[in-house]
Order: structure tokens, then C-alpha cells, then sequence
């Protein structure tokens, strides 16, 4: 009896692993490289989040789009760094995995932020759906702070934000690198809601924000004595345009820039921040796949059915950026070592550089 | 608004919305037992794109029925499994498994359900009450007022800790530690990060530590005994109806409790992670006798957590919807499907829209009361659970850890951790370390620190004269002194005992566990020596060294015998332990041994193999070899866990598990 046991157990252990390991898909030479194909996309979030919600939105163009209508599924490593390093240096580069990853990934690769293994030249990249921003600068009622001469003017200035080096904490540290702020402050450690709150209650004086952001959940702000004396343009030189009932006599942040100095920071800041979110995938994947995916997501970006459905689901207008754009973008930054060691003290956390 | 309300409840009366709630009623149910990875915001996530084209009522019906419903049954795991049900939920192990494992697990599911229609319909009323109040209550509440909060919330570490409070402090101390692992937002240091490994920059994943410290040994406690193999299992004693009457018995716990919930709900930056802990420790604090009989399975120490976390989806709507401030990923995401649906939370929608909130709040009621109705329709089939034999019950068990556990950040790492703090929890189990104080420490750690610096970066230390910090103030000192003098009260008849027992120099293994602990703060000292002023001030000043100090004080006490552990009945917060009473020492070392190799053994097999094949494999083998089951129930148990990750997970929704290093090496 022992002995049919044990005989039962090896078959039920062989079926159980020939099961698990499934059958294998034969391709025809040639069908488009993604016909019968499954594509995995890393996506830095938790499942669910709006930066899913955008996600699945382009995914979901993007088999509409490329040749072979592959399956395409989701995967989440929620941190920046360990996703693109694990798109760099672990995931097979055969073109069937891609990432979804924040705009931090440039400056982490080009000051070598703690932990990261990769560079730049490690992705080859696709573009995103938003270019990120363009900025405002809000300031709270109650100070008299309407213009830029009164903000320069201004002593102390505490501003609300969530960690050093996230985006917006480096916008608040341009703007007060380029307007030369007297002794401004930084609260850090809020959520983005708590931010609101913290404006509204007298905690904090200023926030940056991104204008479509802006619009969406505090433009009640504009009637309650809140101020915005500047804003600051994105990549694509879009400013107060891109919202219709936003202020459109706004001076821009690049009209501040009085020195040659000011100017290089500003230039290189913009040149590392091409995209909002980017595509990307390992450098090294069969030339059919690049092909195939570069044309897919430039398709996907000037599909009007997916501005539609873009806006549908998230309420935000897409403003894409092409890989193309990305990648000329980064080649054409700035690689003056003064300017880049002043950048680095702005999105770090000690004092700002000096600005002449 | 009364016209609004009237509208809003019409707003009801169409078949499609009835249907809609229906569905997501359904949804929450599965989420609520489904494992960690598979809760709301992913079923949101999922459904919002497909939705928003629907009737925005019926649309909004799916969103906050699942969600009421989800909260309303999240008390199963905790109760029949002793894993936590998800954020709000996991206080209510300390007192529901041990009632599960005594035969009362219909009565604890009875009492949580009629908690948590109580809770929710508390918190639907405020919701629908609270309009006109709702943002000058809010603004009153700054980060010095949260900071007292929070300190008020850890003091409860003091209760928690109960008959060994310097045991309890040390493992507050050791959480309030793992809280600071990660960047510190305010000066970027990377605190901790060791092997400058990215896993640890956003901070450490409470969802894997809770699992682990709580689920292993629920689960060890079953293979030890094997019950229902070697031991019968306890027989199923007293009905719903019982729970329910206690529940009702309680109605002023269950009261304060909700408000609690709501409050918690309302105020944003104090987590829904927080409601049933403090709920919980509220309840420890004021029920009579709680000193002896909470963490043993008193009843009250699951509907103090379980109404207020249903209570608190009522507060938690009240700012979203009258502010526009989600207070999670969930609510953010039904902000997301508002918003696309054409309404803009915030002042615009109360002026706009009222009908749809009064809306919200009838559906939020109505799926509170179904919700709690489908919950008690489920619990007597359930409840037979814990009867289950330790063959089948293990393997699941263990599956919904590891599962839980990689959901978290999707990294190998996932499974180291879960695995250590496994052995962690198991010691301190063992040597009267109570867990629910590290528990604590770290949920209100990293909030701790946040508002204090804010309060002094925002005003100085203006912020200690606002006369609403000094009342806070006083209110959390005097509760903690009530609390340290409730205690003292009965130390006269247990130290002469202690003293008594002294008899020269000794080593007992539960001193290993503190010198551990030892060891770990010393490290956090050395390391952050070197660190900024404000980086280093709560990690080390206010956490390392005096946990350092602590762990000496309690290794002296160790040693000279001034205090015995161990083998004593201690009468802290812990989870009952008799059920391996009688067990020969060796063949429970044994057991113990045999149970972490094939829990370490299932967390590699993900590892090399991912988890699609690995836990699977675990699953089979372990009910085939272990438990000796019958090959086909093994095959059956296998494919269970198989469809339900694959099918589920990857073909249904399309999301993929991490790869097992073995295929990424090929």
C-alpha cells in the first residue's frame, strides 16, 4: 500500500509541475513581433491610485495600437528607485517588459541618488501622457503678498511640502533661488491634502502646484483673498493657457531670471524634467519590439480618442511627450559642472546656492 | 437641505442603483475575505473606468456599498484565522481569535456585525448632520493639536503593556524605531536604509509586520496542537444572536466608539490604520475589568474596534465630500470617479449637488444595515471554520500571509521580512513580550515625529501656548496618570510575590529576546550618530536611547530575579495561549522547528519560483507530507490556491505577481 502511496504522491508532484509550467506558444516568422505575446508593464504605484487610473488608460491604447494586439498586463513596484532598477539591471530585455515610471527617474540618475543603479542611458524611452505642470506659486490671504516685488520683498516665507526632493519642493526652491527670497522656510512632511489645509488654517504661506491641479481642487481659492503672483512654465512653454478660467496676466518664473547663472539652473532644471511620467523600456530590446513600441505610443499620443477617454477617467487633459522629445531633451541638458552642483544644492535639504 | 435629503433618497428609487448597490455589496463581502492585495482600491481601480459611464447614482452605489461592506465584514480573518482584516481591523485579533479558537466565534462575528451596522449608521448620521459644522471642526484641529493626539494615542502603549510595562516600552520603543526606517521627509536622510537597498527608502510595510507578528503564531498554535488531527477541536458554543445582544448590552461603548471612528474619520493625517487601535486601547482604558479580562477574548474588545472602524467610513466621506480631502487611496479614487462623473467635491458640491450627498449618506446607511445582514447570513457557515483540521487550516492560513505579505511591496524582501518578524512574533509570544504595543509604535511613530516638526517649524515653541494644546495636553496626562494609579492599585499584591521569588543570579531564554533588543538600539545609536540634529532626535533621543536603557533595566530584572517571566500568566493584552497546554516540551520544539522550516520553505519556493508555482507547491506538499491528507484533497487544495492566484490575479485582472529569480536567471 505504501508503495502505491508513494506512487500516487510522484504522480500527483508530476502533473502538479507539468500544469504549473503550461504549455509553450509557437510563433510564425512573420507575424508582428507582439502577435500572441503578453507585455508586462511595472508600474510605480499601488494597484489602484489615480497613477494607475492613467496608466491602464494608456495601456489600454496602447494594444489598441500595436501590431499583433498583445495581451498587456500590470505589475506594481511602488518606489521609484527600485523599479527602475530592477527595469535596468533584472527584467530580460526581450521587449516584453516595459515601465511606467515618475520624473524623478532623470535627476535620481544623474546625482546618483541613494540607492540607484542605473543611468540614464540605461532606458530607451517612449514618451508619457502629461508633461508636467505648468506651476503656480499660491500664496495664503492675510499676508499682502500680490506681486513679485511684495514677494521679494517678503521675510520668512514658510512654504508647505511633502519631502525634500519631491517636484514640487523643488519648484519652491527655484522660485526662491531665482527671486532671491529673504529667509524662506520650508514645513515639510504633509500630504498634499494636509497642504491644503495647512494653507487654509495659517500653518503655511506659500505652495507650488501644477495649474491643471490648481483648477481641479482649490480654484475656490481665487475668490477667498488667495494670491498667485507667478507662475512657472512647462517643457513645452505652456503656462496659464492650459486652463481657460486661470488668470492670464501672470509673469512666468523664466522673466525673473536676471542673471546669466539664473538662466543656466532654470534651462537645466526644465532639461532633466522632460515628461510628467515616461514609458520606458531596458536598453537592448530586439529592434522589431523599439520599433514597434516608438510607433505604437506616438500613435497612442496623438490619438484623439484617447485625449477623450484620457480626460474622461481622470479629468485632466493629456499633454504628451513623445520619446523622441525625451530623449532630445536630455541630450541637449546643460552639463556645466557649477550649474549642476548649484541644482543639486537646490533639490537637497541644506541652504539654497548662491544665485550669482 | 431637508428638500435635499428627501431628493437624495429619491435619488434611490430606480431599479438600476437597487442593482448597483447589490453588486457592490457583493464585492465588499469578497474583498473583506479575500487576502491583503485584493481589497477596495484595486476592485476601484478596476471598476471606475467602466462605471463612470453608468447613472452617476448608480455608479456611486457600487463605490460605497463595497466599501461600507467591505469594513462591516473585514472582521472574518481576524477572527476565524487571526490575521488582520486590513487597515481598521487588526485590534479586533487581540480579543476575536482568542473568542474563535474557544468555540464563540458565532458570538464574536455576532457582536462585530451589530457593531458595525451601529457604527455605520452612527457615522451616517453625523455625515448627514455634520454639514453645517464639518470645516470649522476641521480647522481646528492643527498639527499641534494632532500632535497631542497622536501622544495621547501612544500613551495607550501603558495599557497595552499592562502587567509588564517595561517589556511593553521596549517593544513600543523597538516600533516606534522600524517607524523611522526610510527618508525622513524633512531633511532627506535616508534613516536606516540598510545595504542602501531602495525596499527600505519609503519606510517599512506595516501590513507585513502585523501579518507576521499576529498571523504565525495563530498559525503555529495549530500545528502545535494539530488540532483536529491529535486534539478535537473546541465545539461551537453560543449563536449570533449572543454577539448581538452583548453588542447591544454595550450600546454605550458601542456610542463612544463611533464617535471615535467618526472623529478619526473626519480629521485628516491620523490614518484609518489608527481607528480600531485606539478604539481598542479607549475601551481597555474604561471597561470594568478589562485589565483581566481584555486579550483573553472579552467580547468588548471587538466591539470597541469594529464600530468604530465602520463608524469611521461616515467621517471619512464627510471630508471627502465636503472639503474635497480623501483620507486614503479609496477615498481618493471615488474623488477621481466624482470628478469624471462631473461633480467637484468640495463647497461646490454642497452647493450644487446636495441631493448626491444626501445620496451617498442613505446608500452609506442602507449598505451598513444589508451589509451587516449578509455579514450575519454568512457567520454560521463560516463560523464552522474554526473546526477546520490544522492540515487544511495551516496551508490556508500561511497563503494568506505570504500573500498579504508580497502584495505589500512587491519584493523578494517582502518574504524575508514576513518570515522574521514571523520568528519575532512567535518569541515574543513565548517570553511575554507584548505585541500589540510594537504594533502601536509603529503606526504613530512616523506621525508622532511629523507633527512635531511641523509645530516647531510652523511657530516656534509658540505652539505649546495654545490654550487647545494645553487642554489636549492635560486630558492626555490625565488620562495616562488614571491609568498608571488604576495599575498601581493592584502592584501591592503582586510585588511581595515577585520579591519573594528572588533567588540569586539566573538566566531565563526570555532575556535573549531583550538582548536582542538590546543590540538593535545600540545599532540605531551607533549608526545615527553621525546624522543631522533633526534627523536623529526621534530616532535616537527619543526612541533608541531610552529603549536602550530600558532593555538594561529589564536584563537586570532578568537576571536578579526581581521579575519572572515566561511560564507566568501574565495578565497584559495578549491573545490566549492555553491551547497548546499539556504538549510535551520536546515534541512542541519540535513541531515549532518543523513549522518555520516549511514556512521558510514556502517563502523561498515563492522566492526561486514565484508565486504562482511556489505556494502552490507549499500547499500540496504540505498537506500531502505534514498533514497527511488524502492525495486528492491535497491536488484540490493546490489548485484552489493556484486558480485563485493565477486565474484571479493575473487572467481575470491582469495583474501579474513578481517572477521567482529562477525564471529571471534564465
Amino acid at each position: 500500500m505504501k508503495v502505491i502511496e508513494g506512487f500516487r504522491k510522484s504522480l500527483v508532484l508530476t502533473g502538479f509541475f507539468a500544469l504549473s509550467i503550461g504549455p509553450g506558444s509557437a510563433q510564425a516568422a512573420d507575424a508582428p513581433f507582439y502577435q500572441g505575446k503578453t507585455i508586462n508593464v511595472i508600474a510605480v504605484d499601488q494597484p489602484g491610485g489615480t497613477g494607475d487610473l492613467r496608466t491602464r488608460v494608456v495601456t489600454q491604447f496602447l494594444q489598441k495600437h500595436l501590431p499583433g494586439n498583445p495581451n498587456i498586463v500590470m505589475q506594481y513596484i511602488p518606489n521609484d528607485i527600485l523599479a527602475a532598477n530592477t527595469l535596468a539591471n533584472v527584467v530580460k530585455r526581450d521587449g516584453l517588459t516595459l515601465g511606467r515610471v515618475n520624473s524623478s527617474v532623470y535627476a535620481n540618475a544623474i546625482f546618483g541618488a541613494e540607492g540607484s543603479r542605473y543611468k540614464l542611458a540605461d532606458f530607451s524611452y517612449f514618451g508619457g501622457a502629461e508633461a508636467g505642470g505648468p506651476y503656480l506659486l499660491i500664496i495664503r490671504p492675510g499676508l499682502g503678498i500680490d506681486s513679485v516685488e511684495k514677494l521679494k520683498a517678503y521675510k520668512g516665507l514658510r512654504f508647505a511640502n511633502r519631502n525634500v526632493g519631491h517636484t514640487m519642493y523643488i519648484l519652491d526652491r527655484m522660485m526662491a533661488f531665482t527671486l532671491d527670497l529673504k529667509e524662506p522656510k520650508w514645513i515639510l512632511g504633509y500630504n498634499s491634502q494636509e497642504i491644503r489645509l495647512a494653507m487654509e488654517r495659517g500653518e503655511a504661506d506659500a505652495q507650488s502646484n501644477s495649474i491643471p491641479s490648481f483648477m481641479r481642487g482649490t480654484q475656490h481659492w481665487l475668490k477667498e483673498g488667495f494670491s498667485i503672483p507667478l507662475i512657472m512654465k512647462n517643457i513645452k512653454g505652456r503656462g496659464a493657457d492650459v486652463a481657460p478660467g486661470f488668470p492670464q496676466d501672470r509673469p512666468s518664473l523664466d522673466q525673473f531670471t536676471d542673471t546669466e547663472f539664473k538662466k543656466a539652473v532654470l534651462r537645466f532644471h526644465n532639461s532633466i524634467r522632460p515628461s510628467g511620467t515616461v514609458f520606458v523600456a531596458p536598453k537592448g530590446i530586439p529592434e522589431p519590439a523599439f520599433k514597434a513600441l516608438r510607433e505604437a505610443f506616438n500613435k497612442v499620443w496623438s490619438d484623439p480618442q484617447f485625449a477623450t477617454e484620457f480626460n474622461r477617467i481622470t479629468k485632466e487633459e493629456p499633454d504628451p511627450v513623445t520619446g523622441e522629445e525625451v530623449e532630445r531633451v536630455l541630450e541637449q541638458a546643460p552639463k556645466d559642472p557649477k550649474v549642476m552642483e548649484a541644482y543639486k544644492q537646490i533639490i537637497g535639504a541644506g541652504p539654497l546656492p548662491s544665485s550669482r | 437641505m431637508f428638500d435635499a435629503a428627501i431628493q437624495g433618497l429619491l435619488n434611490l428609487g430606480n431599479f438600476y442603483v437597487i442593482l448597483a448597490m447589490a453588486a457592490g455589496i457583493a464585492i465588499g463581502t469578497f474583498t473583506a475575505v479575500a487576502p491583503q492585495g485584493l481589497g477596495t482600491p484595486v476592485m476601484y481601480a478596476l471598476l471606475i473606468p467602466v462605471i463612470v459611464r453608468w447613472d452617476p447614482i448608480a455608479a456611486i452605489a457600487i463605490l460605497i456599498a463595497m466599501d461600507a461592506v467591505s469594513s462591516i465584514c473585514a472582521a472574518y480573518l481576524p477572527i476565524l484565522f487571526g490575521i488582520p482584516g486590513g487597515a481598521g481591523s487588526q485590534a479586533t485579533i487581540l480579543d476575536g481569535y482568542p473568542m474563535g479558537r474557544r468555540g464563540e466565534a458565532r458570538r464574536a462575528l455576532g457582536a462585530s456585525f451589530m457593531a458595525g451596522m451601529l457604527g455605520s449608521l452612527i457615522g451616517t448620521f453625523t455625515l448627514a448632520l455634520a454639514v453645517p459644522v464639518a470645516k470649522p471642526l476641521i480647522m481646528l484641529l492643527g498639527s499641534p493639536e494632532l500632535f497631542v493626539v497622536v501622544l495621547w494615542g501612544l500613551t495607550m502603549v501603558a495599557l497595552l503593556a499592562g502587567r509588564k510595562p517595561i517589556r511593553g516600552l521596549i517593544a513600543a520603543a523597538f516600533g516606534l524605531l522600524i517607524s523611522s526606517i526610510g527618508m525622513q521627509p524633512q531633511t532627506g536622510v535616508m534613516r536606516y536604509v540598510f545595504f542602501d537597498n531602495p525596499y527600505f527608502m519609503d519606510g517599512f510595510p506595516l501590513s507585513v509586520v502585523a501579518l507576521a507578528l499576529f498571523g504565525i503564531p495563530a498559525a503555529l498554535d495549530m500545528a502545535l496542537t494539530k488540532i483536529g488531527v491529535e486534539q478535537e477541536p473546541v465545539p461551537l458554543l453560543g449563536k449570533l444572536w449572543d454577539g448581538a445582544k452583548d453588542c447591544l448590552r454595550e450600546w454605550w461603548l458601542v456610542v463612544r466608539c463611533s464617535f471615535l471612528g467618526v472623529w478619526v474619520g473626519i480629521v485628516p493625517g491620523i490614518g484609518a490604520q489608527t481607528v480600531d487601535w485606539l478604539a481598542y486601547g479607549h475601551a481597555a482604558q474604561t471597561c470594568k475589568g478589562a485589565k483581566e479580562t481584555f486579550g483573553k477574548g472579552d467580547v468588548r474588545g471587538v466591539i470597541a474596534p469594529e464600530s468604530a472602524n465602520d463608524a469611521k467610513d461616515g467621517g471619512d466621506l464627510l471630508t471627502t465630500l465636503l472639503l474635497g480631502f480623501p483620507q486614503g487611496v479609496s477615498t481618493a479614487l471615488f474623488i477621481a470617479a466624482l470628478l469624471a462623473m462631473g461633480f467637484v467635491p468640495g463647497p461646490d458640491m454642497v452647493n450644487k449637488n446636495l441631493d448626491v450627498i444626501f445620496s451617498v449618506v442613505w446608500i452609506l446607511g442602507l449598505s451598513g444595515i444589508v451589509g451587516s445582514l449578509v455579514g450575519f447570513g454568512l457567520a454560521n457557515p463560516l463560523a464552522k471554520i474554526a473546526q477546520v483540521r490544522y492540515s487544511i487550516m495551516v496551508p490556508v492560513i500561511l497563503t494568506f500571509i505570504l500573500m498579504g505579505a508580497l502584495s505589500a511591496d512587491r519584493d523578494a524582501l517582502d518574504l524575508l521580512m514576513v518570515v522574521l518578524f514571523g520568528g519575532l512574533g512567535y518569541f515574543m509570544k513565548r517570553f511575554s513580550y507584548p505585541r500589540p504595543p510594537l504594533i502601536l509604535g509603529m503606526l504613530l511613530g512616523d506621525l508622532l515625529e511629523k507633527y512635531l516638526y511641523i509645530s516647531t517649524a510652523s511657530y516656534g515653541i509658540k505652539w505649546l501656548a495654545r490654550p487647545s494644546v494645553i487642554v489636549l495636553l492635560v486630558l492626555t496626562l490625565g488620562s495616562l496618570a488614571w491609568t498608571l494609579w488604576s495599575r498601581r492599585e493592584k502592584k501591592s499584591d503582586v510585588e511581595p510575590k515577585a520579591v519573594a521569588e528572588k533567588t540569586g543570579w539566573r538566566f531565563e531564554p526570555a532575556t535573549l529576546l531583550t538582548l536582542l533588543f538590546l543590540a538593535v538600539f545600540v545599532y540605531a545609536v551607533l549608526i545615527g550618530w553621525e546624522w543631522t540634529f533633526v534627523a536623529k532626535l526621534m530616532p535616537l533621543y527619543v526612541v533608541a536611547v531610552p529603549g536602550l536603557i530600558l532593555a538594561l533595566v529589564q536584563i537586570y530584572r532578568d537576571v536578579t530575579g526581581s521579575e519572572s517571566s515566561g511560564k507566568e500568566r501574565t495578565e497584559q493584552v495578549e491573545m490566549e495561549e492555553s491551547f497548546r497546554e499539556g504538549l510535551d516540551k520536546r515534541v512542541a520544539f519540535r513541531r515549532t522547528l518543523g513549522f518555520f522550516a516549511w514556512f521558510a520553505g514556502a517563502a523561498v519556493a515563492i522566492w526561486l519560483l514565484g508565486i504562482t508555482i511556489g505556494l502552490p507547491l507549499f500547499v500540496l506538499l504540505y498537506s500531502l507530507i505534514e498533514g497527511r491528507e488524502k492525495w486528492w484533497l491535497a491536488l484540490l487544495l493546490a489548485a484552489g490556491c493556484y486558480a485563485f492566484l493565477w486565474g484571479l490575479f493575473e487572467a481575470f485582472f491582469k495583474v501579474i505577481w513578481p517572477s521567482g529569480f529562477l525564471f529571471l536567471m534564465m
